[in-house]
């Protein structure tokens, strides 16, 4: 079956509908969906859809699809973030060592990289952290 | 038709070594080729293609061309350079996987 512009754009409304918002997912499920259509031999457009989406498993597997999409989007971001950690925690411990060995040495700006420290930590790794876990909560809930 | 329990952790290595060899391949040409090419005996599903693809894409292991096929968007995925070295690892642990399995199912007569 040859399909119109009109299919095309109600794949596209019916996808969104059912929840594919990413835009990469969207466009391989689109073509999927009309690849399918275009080589059956039959004419009935919502009878082919409706076979088309049972060979998906349904909107729930749509709804999956997005699901798993989101969840590899969120991995990279949670790696990221915890990249960020780690190298704030790093320059923490680095900073608070430098503040001892400068006390410890009667050394001046002692309380500058203890300050700094304290900085990094209340300016970059708290709010990392509840950033992360505020996205896993959402990703959780959906 | 194999169970998904028997196929589950090769389609993975299916998929990479099918876009390996053709060069280039559109998810629904993935499904089509692997059914017609195993006789229908391994079916990867739709829900199980995409997620692998984009997470193969995620880790620059493929990479993606974009077609317009009139109003539509096609997306041929490829194996980028440094998929290739994937794809030569995951290809070898398959074979000896394959190996390993016959020394279970078809043992040799003592």
């Amino acid at each position: 079956m040859e399909l119109s512009e009109k299919h095309i754009a109600f794949i596209e409304n019916s996808l969104a509908l059912y929840g594919v918002e990413n835009k990469d997912l969207k466009e391989d499920l689109v073509d999927h969906i009309c690849t399918y259509i275009e080589n059956q031999d039959a004419d009935d457009f919502n009878m082919l859809y409706q076979q088309a989406l049972q060979k998906f498993g349904g909107y729930t597997s749509f709804q999956n699809l997005q699901l798993e999409t989101h969840h590899q989007k969120l991995a990279k971001q949670i790696i990221t973030v915890n990249k960020l950690k780690f190298s704030a925690g790093f320059i923490v411990i680095l900073l608070l060592v430098m503040s001892l060995v400068f006390q410890m040495m009667q050394w001046p700006y002692a309380n500058a990289w203890i300050l700094g420290a304290i900085l990094i930590s209340v300016l970059i790794i708290l709010p990392a952290h509840f950033y992360a876990n505020y996205k896993k909560s959402i990703h959780n809930y959906s | 038709m194999y169970s998904k329990e028997l196929t589950k952790g090769t389609l993975q290595p299916i998929i990479l070594a099918l876009i390996n060899t053709k060069g280039r391949m559109y998810g629904y040409e993935i499904t089509q080729d692997v059914k017609r090419m195993t006789s229908g005996k391994i079916d990867i599903s739709e829900g199980a293609l995409y997620p692998i693809l984009h997470k193969l894409e995620a880790k620059k292991v493929l990479e993606t061309e974009k077609v317009f096929i009139g109003k539509r968007v096609r997306k041929y995925y490829k194996v980028t350079k440094e998929g290739k070295k994937m794809v030569e690892t995951v290809t070898e642990e398959i074979n000896d996987f394959i190996e390993t399995l016959s020394l279970i199912f078809n043992p040799k007569p003592i």
